[in-house]
């Protein structure tokens, strides 16, 4: 214990209920569980990554920022910071030191993106994200932590992933999310889980950690306040008198004092990412790459949303503004950790580019993409089998018509008819299976082969010929039908063969008596 | 496996050979007689067919359409293209596409080998249906069959194995 409340009484220490009071009577209390642990992501950073598919690593690289007159160094690459470049630096002092760095402008609009992408991702670890300021995510995580195998493990995928991904972050771990972003800010990776070690670690924190303004950390040390604990000590009143009634409510924040409105970040129903090429390209090979990010993202948004997608708009922006557009349509959502993955995806966007003729260079890509709700994953059997078998059918007629076109594969299905053109039909789905089975109208020997439409036959002699002339070997049987719909016939079939050994499916028409060839046997 | 069906014109006869083997695949059997496995039924495809496959007819011959699915190609490189993916997919007791008359040429040879490996490995039946004259062209097919219809009823099937030297021949009734 640092403090006592009875050496130092003050103020701030009479709006303490008792509940949350580290001196609680009873001797040796079960550890409390937090009805909250907030993980913090804190990615410092975060300026230089949200640009980083823009420049190569080859250079030292520095992103800046105005400040008042100045244009100070915001975040610094390893090259830069190797050679004594660092943040909070004036940029002609940084040029001094290296006068081949690259500059960039700071670009909140990327950092959103990036921040929100972020978020995205997170919500596969628990529906409580809540982008904080200055490139921080705060997760709630209290109860995701049976899932991921404890705090550790978690932790331990977290920083695993955020590395995949290409961030670099401080992690820390408080039953506040107020006090998890100050600890994470200041670099204090160690778990704080309980309010007596809160309080212990708040203490210790230097005011110069909390985000604050340079002038209100100037005022603070002046009066010789260095750490949160100095501050906690001051009368409540005269704190908030001097400092302003907010940061008193951010100390009550961090020691769980009073509450901290948050709004969690609820991912878009539409999913839109943008990928700035490096330079223009019209090559196959290094659009589909870029793609194939946007795509990886899109999986994470349908994980994290257990959602699913039926078509997904691929754009190709060129650099006078013209776009080439494709839309990727899936015959059944495709949802998370289906087959449908971004592979699979990806996959069928490489048939599209194949065939694709660009009009010119590309400078940027996007994808979009509008989420349905409620596509829980296909799972899997207790063996590991997928539930839905044709899974790998579905995949398969995706990829045929990606590249042959959306008719190109039909099933086929009999229909309740006596038009032989009209007793059977095509079945756009068939996987979903042609629905209700009509009867079959007759048992009759029918062809294997139906022409698309009947051949009208020549006449020698008046016999009908198809390669030489037809002998009609069985038959005739008639076929009269269709008056109702305008499309009646009147015609008498036969099965006939030529020299050549074809066995040909012919009728003759009643009204005109002219011969066609309306089918082939076998 | 591979196996190739060489004929002088589309609708020799092929499509009523191949189809009490067909017929049992799409409801469950296997292709061979004296197989025990039983897969359960898989999907038939037919690529690239000369004239619409007619249902009724395909129905008549026992096979269980909604087990048959037809892909249809603009050009005919598409045609193996599709054949391969069929085959890659795993999804398929049988693939049989119809190459045309201007079929796969020479170059084309290690494609085919590639769809020859390809059935073997997913266990699965490709048919090749392939224009007589190119009866002595080099193919990684194990049987190779030419189809000669010498009279109506009647299918005069020339067996060629490991090569194009006929090693047998013969006749079947056609049934309709």
């Amino acid at each position: 214990m640092t403090r006592s409340p009875k050496t130092q009484p003050s103020e701030y220490d009479a709006a303490i209920p008792p509940a949350s009071h580290p001196e609680w009577p009873g001797s040796a209390p079960p550890r409390p569980v937090p009805a909250r642990l907030w993980l913090c992501l804190y990615l410092p950073q975060l300026p230089l990554e949200a640009q980083a598919s823009r420049f190569g690593s080859r250079e030292p690289l520095a992103i800046c920022a105005e400040e008042g007159r100045h244009t100070l160094v915001v975040t610094v690459n390893a090259l830069a910071s190797a050679r004594g470049v660092h943040p909070g630096m004036p940029v002609t002092s940084a040029l001094a030191l290296v006068p081949e760095l690259v500059f960039e402008d700071r670009s909140p609009a990327l950092e959103a993106v990036a921040l929100s992408r972020l978020a995205r991702w997170a919500g596969r670890f628990t529906p409580a994200v809540i982008p904080g300021p200055d490139g921080a995510l705060l997760l709630e995580v209290q109860g995701s932590l049976r899932l991921f195998n404890g705090l550790e493990a978690l932790r331990a995928t977290v920083a695993r992933e955020l590395q995949a991904l290409g961030h670099e972050a401080r992690m820390a771990c408080a039953p506040t999310a107020r006090a998890a972003l100050w600890l994470a800010r200041a670099g204090v990776g160690q778990a704080v889980l309980t309010s007596v070690e809160l309080r212990q670690v708040l203490a210790s924190l230097p005011v110069s950690q909390l985000g604050w303004p340079a002038h209100t950390v100037r005022a603070l040390l002046q009066m010789g306040l260095g750490t949160v604990g100095d501050c906690l000590r001051l009368p409540r009143e005269g704190f908030a008198r001097r400092l302003g009634p907010a940061r008193l409510r951010e100390l009550d924040q961090a020691l769980g004092r009073s509450p901290e409105p948050q709004r969690p970040y609820v991912p878009p129903a539409r999913f839109m990412a943008r990928l700035e090429l490096p330079a223009e390209s019209a090559d196959a090979a290094l659009l589909l790459e870029g793609f194939r990010q946007l795509l990886q993202d899109l999986e994470q948004a349908l994980e994290s949303r257990q959602a699913g997608v039926r078509r997904v708009w691929c754009s190709l922006a060129h650099p006078d503004g013209a776009e080439t557009r494709l839309c990727l349509a899936l015959r059944q959502p495709a949802g998370p950790r289906a087959c449908h993955r971004a592979g699979h995806l990806a996959g069928l966007l490489r048939l599209r580019l194949e065939t694709l003729v660009l009009p010119g260079p590309v400078a940027s890509l996007a994808v979009q993409a509008d989420l349905e709700p409620g596509q829980a994953p296909a799972g899997t059997d207790l063996l590991g089998q997928s539930l839905r078998p044709d899974d790998g059918l579905q995949a398969l007629l995706e990829r045929l018509r990606a590249r042959l076109g959306g008719q190109a594969v039909q099933g086929l299905a009999l229909r309740a008819e006596h038009r032989p053109e009209h007793a059977w039909r095509a079945v756009a789905d068939p996987v979903a299976g042609p629905g209700a089975r009509e009867p079959v109208i007759g048992s009759r020997s029918r062809p294997v082969w139906l022409l698309p439409a009947p051949e009208r036959l020549r006449l020698i002699a008046g016999q009908p010929r198809w390669q030489g002339p037809l002998l009609l070997e069985h038959g005739p049987e008639r076929i009269e039908s269709g008056w109702w719909d305008g499309g009646d016939v009147r015609r008498d079939y036969y099965r006939a063969s030529n020299p050549r050994g074809a066995v040909l499916w012919v009728y003759q028409d009643l009204r005109s008596q002219d011969w066609y060839l309306h089918g082939v046997f076998g | 496996m591979l196996t190739e069906v060489l004929v002088s014109g589309p609708g020799s006869g092929e499509l009523g050979l191949l189809s009490p083997a067909l017929a049992r695949l799409t409801t469950g059997g296997t292709a061979g007689a004296d197989d025990a496995s039983d897969a359960g039924p898989r999907w038939v495809i037919l690529i690239a067919p000369p004239w619409i496959p007619y249902a009724p007819g395909l129905s008549w011959q026992g096979l269980d359409l909604e087990r048959v699915l037809v892909v249809r190609v603009r050009q005919s490189p598409e045609i193996l293209w599709a054949m391969d993916e069929t085959l890659r997919s795993g999804t398929c007791a049988a693939v049989i596409a119809w190459t045309g008359a201007t079929g796969p040429q020479r170059a084309e040879h290690s494609l085919l080998r590639r769809l020859h490996l390809l059935a073997g490995k997913q266990q699965a039946w490709a048919v090749l249906v392939r224009a007589a004259r190119l009866r002595r062209q080099r193919s990684p097919a194990r049987l190779r069959l030419e189809l000669l219809s010498p009279a109506p009823d009647t299918l005069q099937i020339e067996i060629f194995r490991n090569g194009w030297r006929g090693t047998g021949a013969v006749t079947v009734e056609r049934r309709f």
